[in-house]
């Protein structure tokens, strides 16, 4: 694979998810990313050409940054099916190619969703948040620094694992899961959690020097509540309903 | 931006905001999206840089534990900021404290519109395989552009409904309800971060 249709696939996988539907979800962003590479591989064989089209308009899903590396082991399963002779052995190249990538595609799924929305969203939200808590008195560096912390780390790290998990899932072909087997994922994901953890503690210390002192033990009183409720699973916005409640309540009572 | 006069600049704000609103599913997810970074961006535009990073640092934190996974749709987190932000600075301002639960209630009302054209764009996948079937190649740009516009003109739709309706209606109303609703409101704002670290420390806590 070329590093410029490397660069294709890469930019057309920017797209996977915009034909998203409850039917086959990522289907029709698969079957466009993957379209220059099919045309490539299966030239003049118009009839396996058509197959090879028509099996990437099945269901797919996965987690949007991980599915590079799928696109990457299918582009490499497909380059082999196609070099393949017609008949049994094309056959079971296909075959595997199927379910190599519905188990990938579930497998990367569940540690993408981890890395990506569970440690790297908290940790950037964290950095944005404590820096503009921090400048709140300049609100125009507070906004210049919220905006600018929170896209530059999140797409210096995923950008360049989107780009360099294709070509890796291009590179370790049907050898995918036993890669992936050595591939540190958990202590990533636990390294970003832990200074993700860091950065929002950051943050709460600059809101307790950002608000007036008469409002900190309220302040830290409905943090310890949310900490509470979210443990038994009361979501974010109910948490706030909650709090114009009380204070609605409070207020009618005369108590505030 | 804040040069714009009168209705043009939200109604500019709302054409910017659901073009940016692609980047949350559909195209790149190169974070423009969340809300802190549209709030503060949004801000900056309109002059308001506090009122951008209040409103976006609240709804960020209040959906940063919301998880897209698998077929699971959350509150739309860019909506409710870019409609609170919005009503902020149209001619007639709802205060921040206001501006919030709205901007909520724009986010939830587009994840309803945006379930229904996720339906709708079933639809596409068939269109495009038979075609490849019948040994022809799908139109990309057609399909691909139709499923874009159709967000896109739904997110501006609901926004412009936020800003030209909603905004005028609540700003003629909010200042009638009774008192403790008010202060229930306020309360709710001023809290809303402590609330929100309170999440966030909760996600990151059970899992570090």
């Amino acid at each position: 694979m070329t590093t410029g249709m490397q660069g294709r696939l890469f930019t057309r996988s920017l797209l996977l998810q915009s034909g998203w539907n409850f039917e086959r979800m990522q289907s029709l962003g698969l079957a466009f990313c993957l379209e220059p590479w099919l045309e490539l591989c299966w030239a003049g064989q118009n009839g396996a050409a058509r197959a090879a089209r028509l099996r990437h308009h099945e269901y797919f899903n996965t987690q949007p940054y991980m599915a590079s590396l799928v696109v990457g082991m299918v582009c490499a399963l497909e380059e082999e099916a196609a070099a393949a002779p017609a008949g049994a052995r094309r056959d079971q190249l296909v075959e595997r190619l199927r379910a190599l990538k519905t188990a990938a595609a579930s497998a990367l799924a569940g540690v993408g969703d981890a890395l990506f929305w569970g440690a790297l969203r908290p940790l950037c939200a964290g950095l944005a948040a404590a820096g503009a808590l921090a400048l709140w008195d300049r609100p125009w560096w507070a906004a210049a620094w919220a905006a600018g912390s929170y896209l530059a780390a999140h797409n210096a790290l995923a950008l360049a694992l989107r780009w360099r998990l294709l070509r890796r899932g291009y590179e370790w072909r049907d050898q995918l899961a036993n890669r992936l087997k050595a591939w540190p994922a958990q202590r990533l994901i636990r390294t970003l959690r832990l200074a993700g953890l860091l950065l929002v503690l950051a943050a709460l210390t600059a809101l307790l020097r950002a608000v007036p002192p008469q409002q900190r033990l309220v302040g830290v009183l409905a943090l310890a509540a949310a900490l509470l409720l979210r443990a038994a699973r009361v979501s974010a916005y109910r948490l706030y309903a909650a709090a114009v409640l009380v204070g609605g309540a409070a207020s009618w009572a005369g108590c505030l | 931006m804040s040069a714009l006069s009168g209705w043009l600049a939200p109604v500019a704000g709302a054409a910017l905001v659901s073009l940016l609103e692609l980047d949350a599913v559909q195209v790149g997810q190169f974070m423009l999206s969340r809300p802190i970074v549209l709030g503060s961006l949004l801000g900056l535009l309109f002059g308001a840089p506090q009122v951008g990073v209040a409103l976006g640092l609240c709804c960020e934190l209040l959906s940063l534990d919301d998880m897209p996974v698998g077929d699971r749709l959350p509150l739309n987190a860019t909506v409710a900021v870019a409609a609170a932000l919005l009503l902020t600075r149209s001619p007639r301002p709802l205060p921040p404290a206001v501006a919030l639960p709205a901007g909520l209630a724009a986010g939830w009302a587009h994840q309803r519109i945006e379930t229904a054209l996720r339906y709708r764009r079933q639809a596409l996948c068939g269109t495009a395989e038979r075609l490849v079937q019948d040994g022809g190649m799908p139109s990309w740009r057609r399909l691909l552009g139709q499923a874009l516009a159709e967000q896109a003109a739904a997110t501006f739709a609901l926004l412009l409904a936020c800003v030209c309706v909603a905004g005028p209606v609540l700003s003629g109303f909010w200042w009638r309800v009774p008192h403790g609703a008010l202060a229930g409101l306020d309360l709710g704002w001023r809290l809303a971060p402590w609330l929100g670290l309170g999440v966030a420390l909760y996600a990151l806590r059970v899992r570090a």
